[in-house]
């Protein structure tokens, strides 16, 4: 700290004090200072006689009876308190890095300047040309996911958080990459420096092992700081959408099994697996300093490929089969007005006309597909078809789907459905 | 030397060395510093607290050297403290210098 941020802060915690006060005291204590230093004394060592600069400013608020903690009752709000604190927290930190910097033989010329920018173009143009194998892998998948029947086009979106995901990570690591000397601090030294940082390090190695195993000993606090950020923002989310692919694949090889020829997408799940271990690797080799197994990239975009040309393939030569409805069912059921403007929704076409039909009757006709037998259900809230929402019906849904796909077939369930009444229910129902 | 020692005497302490001549702080705590060690965090607020019970009053030198120097001056209360804390010294010492006799540890 320099007798200017010293008396700064200070000054702040006495604020309390009337003007006259508080510059008095502040310029005594910077004329002691400026009187040590006279005597020889260097300025951090001046300041540091004062001992902790909360407990000074409470010795000197006594003086005035003032009651120190005075602050902490001034904001009755705990959550005010607690932002002013972090906020306080966090400019002294930043403060405290600032400083480091400058006394850390970190020279800003005009070369490195130049550096920094050159690299930010760099950086800017590589993550734009990632965005087009993005585009097209999104679109891909989004495209074969959309075709499905929900809640299986519900996986396009999950497709596409995956990607994304993907891409922000690579993005990230490449930015890190490429500032990799920027934002870490160097390993080369002047050579007046290295018997006395070669201690430093061992010291530093020993805390730090009770953390994680492998982190090499960093040389400044802000360095393990950047780690940490990492390993929490990059690996455990990678991990994650590692994990959260293995439903996918578990499903795919279901499919495998039961005969669809699906192994296209075996293949591409395969490799994205293998994209995000080699996402995993680059992590751990800026943080570790490992080496980084290009080969994993390498046969990770081979399976992609590979994968994307069977999955491609095998869409195309799927044919879309809108299924007839052959089988008929109906029920008649009286409704009450009210059931009736609760459930209009699911009344899409308009009632019929036919006059034969009793007052206050509803006849409901559906037409359907006789494998989807088991799950149209006509009730007195609406017509639902395809009531799957109990597992055996589920079963038997997906068996049929399933079916389908066996033969390069996807059929697209049909329903068809009238309702009838005579004028008079129409009347009165609609009132 | 014991904290608590410290604690209790150092406002008898600084009280005697201004009684003497007027300083100001740094020589002040220079002065003292002789007799007992003591932390510029405690001593500086202490003279402020002396100053404000009207125990020193203060004035300002132009010095040759630098800008002006604030000085500290007792004043007759603070004169007045002063008597009455070395009477509460002597006191003190003595009952417990008796009581340590009596107690026939041998130094």
């Amino acid at each position: 700290m320099t007798k200017k941020q010293f008396l700064k802060k200070l000054e702040e915690k006495l604020k309390i004090l009337n003007e006259a006060e508080k510059s008095d005291i502040i310029n005594e204590y910077n004329d002691i200072i400026n009187e040590k230093i006279k005597d020889g004394q260097s300025e951090k060592a001046a300041i540091e006689d004062f001992g902790d600069l909360d407990d000074l400013a409470k010795e000197i608020l006594k003086a005035y009876k003032v009651d120190p903690e005075y602050d902490n009752e001034k904001n009755n709000d705990s959550f005010d308190k607690t932002i002013e604190k972090a906020a306080n927290w966090l400019s002294e930190k930043a403060n405290d890095f600032f400083d480091s910097l400058k006394n850390d033989q970190y020279e800003i010329t005009a070369e490195k300047v130049f550096e920094v920018v050159l690299k930010l173009f760099i950086v800017l143009i590589l993550l734009y040309i990632l965005r087009l194998p993005i585009l097209l892998i999104t679109g891909l998948g989004m495209g074969i996911f959309s075709t499905s029947i929900f809640p299986f086009s519900l996986i396009q979106y999950l497709w596409l958080f995956i990607v994304e995901v993907g891409y922000i990570f690579l993005a990230i690591l490449i930015i890190l990459a490429i500032f990799k000397n920027e934002l870490f601090t160097k390993k080369e030294e002047t050579k007046a420096e290295k018997p006395k940082k070669e201690t430093k390090p061992k010291q530093a190695i020993k805390p730090k092992e009770a953390k994680t195993s492998k982190i090499s000993a960093p040389t400044t606090d802000t360095n393990s700081i950047f780690k940490a950020v990492i390993i929490i923002v990059f690996v455990i989310p990678i991990i994650l959408a590692i994990i959260g692919v293995i439903p996918a694949m578990a499903l795919a090889i279901y499919f495998f099994v039961q005969g669809v020829k699906i192994h296209g997408i075996i293949i591409l799940l395969i490799g994205i697996i293998m994209f995000f271990a080699f996402l995993l690797n680059l992590a751990f080799s800026l943080i570790n300093k490992e080496k980084i197994q290009s080969w994993l990239i390498i046969v990770a975009a081979f399976f992609i490929m590979l994968g994307a040309v069977f999955t491609v393939d095998w869409a195309l030569g799927l044919s879309f089969e809108q299924e007839e409805a052959d089988v008929l069912v109906y029920e008649k059921f009286i409704i009450s007005k009210k059931e009736y403007q609760d459930s209009r929704i699911f009344y899409q076409d308009e009632i019929m006309v036919d006059n034969q039909i009793e007052a206050g009757e509803l006849v409901v006709k559906i037409y359907f597909n006789e494998k989807h037998q088991n799950f149209v259900n006509v009730d007195r809230q609406g017509i639902r078809s395809f009531n799957i929402d109990n597992f055996q019906n589920f079963r038997r849904f997906s068996k049929t789907f399933i079916e389908g796909l066996k033969e390069d077939k996807v059929y697209i369930p049909y329903y068809h459905f009238e309702v009838y009444a005579s004028q008079k229910t129409i009347d009165d129902l609609e009132k | 030397m014991n904290v608590q020692f410290k604690k209790g005497v150092l406002e008898l302490v600084v009280l005697l060395a201004l009684y003497k001549k007027d300083m100001y702080g740094y020589e002040l705590v220079n002065t003292v510093s002789k007799v007992i060690s003591v932390n510029d965090g405690t001593i500086y607020p202490l003279l402020k607290r002396l100053s404000n019970e009207k125990y020193f009053e203060t004035y300002l030198t132009e010095s040759k050297e630098g800008p002006p120097r604030k000085y500290y001056k007792i004043t007759t209360l603070g004169k007045k403290r002063t008597r009455s804390l070395k009477k509460e010294w002597h006191d003190f010492t003595k009952a417990i210098s008796k009581f340590i006799k009596e107690s026939d540890i041998s130094d």
